[in-house]
């Protein structure tokens, strides 16, 4: 997002990846374990994860109540990350906003992989839809997501739910490309040929066959573009189509905190800073699993 | 080889750089040779100059125009480019005559001939028409006077007049269709158009053949820049690189004030903010409801802590500097609506809104009061509208934001769709409760239906007796206070930052720069 | 090739043709009738319909389209309703802005990019190595809107290096430049490495290097000019990007470009302004990508399409 994310570059070249059948777990982690990189990165999310998940029991004070005599308190003791304009304490609302973050960026990578892997599979099985399918992902592809998003919620009207939809349906291409790429050279491998020659019914091969060897690069590809779904819906909250106030969505809060930038920099900075490290940890432990699940990596 | 691939390199960039057509750098600070620039820092750029065709009037773009009549600091109806002016009979007819020695910026004179043109203009293509009444001729009777026929009396034309909506624009600068006004505007107003850099600025200079009340212009030019975010425009008049910032963020007045250099003008507002809501609902039906909110609202606690303390508590359907203000009314609306979380409470309960859901939401047969409250993409309005989220809390009545562009509020409300919005409307004129707020098939926003406030409105509007129309307009007021169809709250101050100016007066009444008075300190 | 190339066109305008339909079946889905806004409160049934008979708002919508196309191909995008302006004249007035704001972040972009890259490259698997991906990332992570506000504050505010909004020139387009172009210099840095890598593994590099080249020599005659190329690609890939990061970018630095033009005129319901620019730039972009295909087999004449 914001044209910094050209996501399909960290994605590995489908053919890259080849398929990589049922070896074993360990070997999987233990490959894992040994890059640093995944590592943090997974530390990273964990720590969001559990911090968002249990926010409730973490916060200090209530997610909304407002306490106008400590409005624009800097970071403190009683206020570890400071305060808003109206006294809320930055560190809870952001527990909070890491809620509807990650929820966002899970519904976003959830839908679109959906279509995705629906729409991929279709192109790369059955040739004859091949040239339909990719003319029309060519045609989505050409509008950068943002741009896309924001086209998208001008139709639907803005909101938290609508941005979602938009980041879903702009993430769709990356899926449809990624997932086509792999199917077409599964489908021509032996087993596949002699499945058909056999009479094995199109829906069992892809289900037994297809699917399960497609599943390594979406995974890849849903890590990284799950971090990038988080940076796309902040970015609409950030131009006012997202989340709406009061929600604690941390690209509201970077919203919100703009106003106050040279009176309060805490309201800004670390919002910022967590969407950047979740970003950040998603890509790392993207990049983690390319390299162990890619069986040509050292 | 290397050479070869170095230079399809550079030929890609020179691609680059040809589709970039460096043309823009050259007008860099051109008008920084000029000593006398004045740089006035704005939120946003005027869709179109052209007053017939514009929905953003405001600085930019109206001291192209003069006005026909114009207010005086106490709110007087003074002449402006009118004399003076005669009503006949009945007062549907009125004989205007103009001042002699106006000139539009084109050169050509201001007679009655082209103050015709331009109403005809207005009339036939200008969302804004209504202002001027249902026109049934215009005559041209000398050179400088003109009368104008209605098919029905129309009152509140003479203060209408007083804004640019009416002001006569030069029609002999259109193109055959009419249009072209925007991009080759002339008005008669004090500053005339220099340069448009779309996106980014206005420039203007001072109209010499403006009445300047006898002295010179204190300035050399007027810059208007269009700076959306609110902070980066505050970090430019800090840096001094912006003179005049207008609608000062909130949050920002004590700060500035600390500064000596900067002196902070402060003008009650015209534009009243209210909490209004769709009174066809169903849930907004029962008057009980209506007025548990208002008693539930407390103004101060929203101005203090979203507004800095720079507004004026609003009760009464009327702000103070509109014509129909009336100081009963105010008063009665003020103990009447002062905030009692209990009285509210047991209103509600009446109403029978009677039990309380786990989080505290009250419930009517089952289902809990939560309504949605439309809001602007303004950060002070949305900060105002979460303060009263909590207030609303404190009775049990939910409420959702949902932030939405003017565009879309505009032109959705008048459909019904919303249920709370939080809005404002801003006008010279008593007229604004029939023809916006609460006139038949005109509530707009509030879809409020009472015959007998309808037919008292609709009085009013024709009647040509200030007196008399103030008293209809007391007693219309009297049924919306106990009516409660919608939550006056609060006037802004209209705050502008300046510095360097040796004198620099902003209109007490609506608001304008007053640009006869700008000086420049030297 | 000419085959190759006339293949690649005539996709091309198959591609221009859907993002059309695309763009005018979402223009047409926005709700709100701009009739209504611009006729505002007061409107008359009459004045509405009389207003939509002039726009053309009346006809049958495939008939709308095939006017509008047959306009557009002769160069003629609409005219605002709003503010009388065509969307030609609009676009031009702006398109500078963007364009330098593009070129500069691509070219800041690409060169921190590359060095980053090629110290990882070399450096491989030292600190150095590590610390450089761990930045290239930081910059691709990173939201722009975030990192523009502390510049602002920073460089503008603080230490008064560059002007705090709008456009002046060249300096005012420094800072919008560097925060648009972090994304750039992050994957172009990952890009410089992984291919560098590759190169220096290959056989020709090995007999340089037998043959005693100096390494620095070795790197810049060698690795980097055979590792530029899939950079070439990339730095079409980003131009998209690059588009959509403008709306962000000049909104939060006051910019007169498309990015902030586009915003305004969806907040405005400006319909044709909106159509016309989401149609300009998606037929920038595939222009721009179908010109780096061509350099690419121009950078790299080991390259050839059928």
């Amino acid at each position: 997002m914001l044209g910094n994310n050209p996501t399909s570059l960290v994605y590995p070249d489908p053919i890259d990846i080849e398929t990589k059948t049922q070896s074993s777990v360990a070997h999987f982690i233990k490959k894992m374990k040994k890059n640093k990189g995944a590592v943090v990165g997974a530390m990273i999310l964990l720590f969001f994860i559990i911090t968002s998940a249990f926010a409730p029991f973490i916060a200090p004070y209530p997610v909304n109540e407002m306490k106008f005599e400590d409005s624009l308190q800097g970071p403190s003791m009683a206020h570890w990350l400071g305060t808003d304009e109206f006294g809320r304490d930055i560190w809870t609302r952001m527990l909070y906003g890491g809620r509807v973050s990650l929820l966002m960026g899970l519904f976003a990578v959830t839908l679109s992989g959906t279509i995705g892997v629906i729409l991929g599979v279709l192109a790369g099985y059955y040739r004859k839809l091949d040239i339909y399918i990719m003319q029309f992902i060519d045609i989505l592809m050409t509008f950068p997501s943002l741009l896309m998003a924001i086209a998208i919620v001008a139709v639907l009207g803005v909101g938290l739910t609508n941005a979602m939809i938009a980041v879903a349906i702009s993430v769709v291409p990356s899926f449809v490309r990624v997932v086509r790429g792999s199917v077409l050279s599964i489908r021509e491998t032996e087993y596949v040929e002699a499945s058909k020659a056999i009479g094995v019914k199109d829906w069992k091969i892809i289900c037994k066959h297809i699917l399960p060897n497609v599943a390594s690069p979406i995974i890849i590809l849903a890590t990284l573009e799950f971090g990038s779904s988080i940076l796309s819906a902040a970015a609409l909250s950030f131009l006012g189509l997202g989340a709406q106030p009061p929600n604690p969505e941390w690209g509201a809060l970077v919203f919100v905190g703009k106003s106050f930038l040279s009176q309060a920099w805490w309201m800004t900075l670390f919002p910022g800073l967590a969407i950047m490290l979740v970003v950040l940890g998603f890509n790392l432990l993207g990049d983690g699993l390319r390299d162990a699940l890619d069986p040509r990596s050292k | 080889m290397n050479r070869k691939r170095f230079v399809v390199f550079m030929m890609f960039i020179d691609f680059l750089l040809i589709v970039s057509g460096c043309n823009r750098s050259k007008e860099t600070d051109a008008n920084k040779g000029k000593d006398r620039e004045v740089v006035v820092g704005l939120v946003s750029e005027p869709d179109s100059v052209d007053i017939h065709r514009t929905s953003s009037t405001g600085e930019a773009n109206i001291p192209l125009y003069d006005t026909l009549l114009k207010l005086d600091n106490d709110g007087n109806i003074v002449p402006n480019l009118i004399t003076d002016y005669e009503v006949i009979g009945d007062g549907k007819e009125v004989i205007f005559n103009l001042k002699e020695d106006a000139v539009f910026h084109s050169g050509k004179p201001v007679n009655a001939e082209a103050v015709k043109l331009s109403f005809e203009r207005l009339i036939s293509s200008s969302p804004f028409s209504t202002n001027a009444g249902d026109i049934d001729s215009i005559e041209v009777l000398s050179d400088y006077s003109f009368k104008i026929t209605w098919k029905d009396q129309f009152a509140p034309f003479f203060i209408n007049a007083t804004t640019p909506f009416l002001a006569p624009l030069d029609v002999s600068v259109l193109n055959g269709e009419g249009e072209g006004f925007e991009k080759n505007p002339s008005g008669s107003g004090p500053l005339k158009l220099v340069k448009i850099n779309r996106g980014d600025s206005l420039v203007y200079e001072p109209y010499k053949d403006f009445n300047w009340e006898s002295q010179k212009p204190g300035f050399d030019s007027v810059k208007f820049r269009f700076i959306p975010d609110e902070e980066t425009r505050i970090l430019e008049f800090k840096k001094g690189n912006v003179d005049v910032l207008l609608n000062v963020p909130y949050q920002y007045i004590e700060d500035l004030e600390k500064d000596s250099e900067v002196t902070i003008k402060r003008v009650q507002s015209d534009t009243l903010s209210y909490l209004g809501w769709n009174n066809k609902q169903p849930i907004f039906q029962d008057v009980k409801v209506r007025q548990a909110l208002a008693l539930a609202i407390d103004r101060e606690s929203i101005i203090d802590n979203t507004l800095n303390g720079e507004a004026q508590a609003v009760f009464g359907p009327l702000p103070k500097t509109v014509f129909g203000y009336s100081e009963k009314i105010e008063t009665m609306a003020r103990d009447k609506y002062t905030r009692d979380i209990d009285a509210a409470k047991k209103l509600l309960a009446e109403a029978g809104w009677n039990e309380t859901n786990k989080d505290g939401v009250v419930m009517k047969d089952g289902k809990e009061f939560s309504v949605e409250l439309w809001v602007d993409d303004d950060p002070a309005n949305q900060r105002a509208a979460q303060v009263i989220q909590n207030q609303l809390m404190e009775i049990g009545v939910k409420i959702n934001i949902a932030v939405k562009e003017s565009a879309t509020i505009i032109e959705q409300t008048p459909k019904g769709v919303h249920e709370m919005l939080l809005w404002s409307y801003g006008w010279p004129d008593a007229d604004v409760l029939n023809f916006l707020l609460f006139g038949k098939d005109k509530s707009k926003r509030l879809h409020y239906e009472n015959e007998k406030i309808y037919s008292i409105l609709d009085k009013a509007a024709i009647e040509m007796d200030q007196e008399d129309r103030s008293k209809l307009y007391e007693e219309a007021q009297e049924m919306l206070v106990e009516e409660s169809p919608f939550i006056p709250l609060y006037v802004k101050e209209n705050v502008t930052a300046i510095r360097n100016f040796e004198s620099f007066d902003v209109h007490p009444i609506n608001n304008t720069i007053e640009w006869t008075s700008v000086k420049v300190k030297e | 090739m000419s085959s190759y190339l006339f293949k690649r066109m005539f996709t091309m305008i198959i591609t221009i043709f859907g993002v059309s339909v695309l763009v005018f079946m979402i223009i047409h889905l926005i709700p709100g009738n701009p009739v209504n806004h611009i006729l505002g409160d007061y409107a008359t049934e009459e004045s509405i319909k009389e207003l939509e008979m002039r726009l053309g708002l009346d006809r049958p919508i495939l008939v709308q389209y095939f006017s509008y196309m047959f306009q557009a191909i002769q160069g003629d995008l609409g005219t605002s309703y709003i503010t009388g302006y065509t969307v030609v004249e609009e676009i031009l007035n702006r398109i500078p802005i963007t364009a330098q704001l593009a070129l500069y972040s691509i070219i800041f972009g690409s060169i921190t990019g590359i060095i980053i890259g090629v110290v990882a490259a070399v450096k491989k698997n030292t600190i150095y190595d590590q610390l450089a991906m761990v930045l290239a990332l930081i910059g691709i992570s990173a939201p722009g809107f975030w990192i523009a506000l502390f510049l602002i504050l920073l460089f503008s505010y603080q230490l008064s290096i560059f002007p705090i909004s709008g456009y002046s020139g060249f300096y005012s387009l420094i800072l919008p430049s560097i925060t648009l172009g972090l994304g750039t210099a992050g994957s172009i840095a990952r890009m410089t490495r992984s291919s560098m890598l590759d190169v220096i593994k290959q056989d020709y590099i090995r007999t340089a290097k037998a043959k005693g080249a100096g390494s620095y020599r070795l790197i810049f005659r060698h690795s980097l000019q055979n590792a530029i190329i899939p950079v070439v690609t990339l730095i079409g890939m980003q131009f998209g990007y690059l588009m959509a990061g403008a709306v962000v970018t000049e909104t939060v630095f006051a910019l007169p470009g498309l990015g902030s033009l586009i915003v305004s005129a969806i907040s405005t319901r400006d319909i044709p302004t909106v159509q016309g620019l989401l149609l300009f730039m998606a037929a920038m972009i595939i222009i721009v990508n179908f010109v780096v295909d061509l350099l690419y087999t121009k950078l790299d004449p080991r390259i050839q399409y059928e």
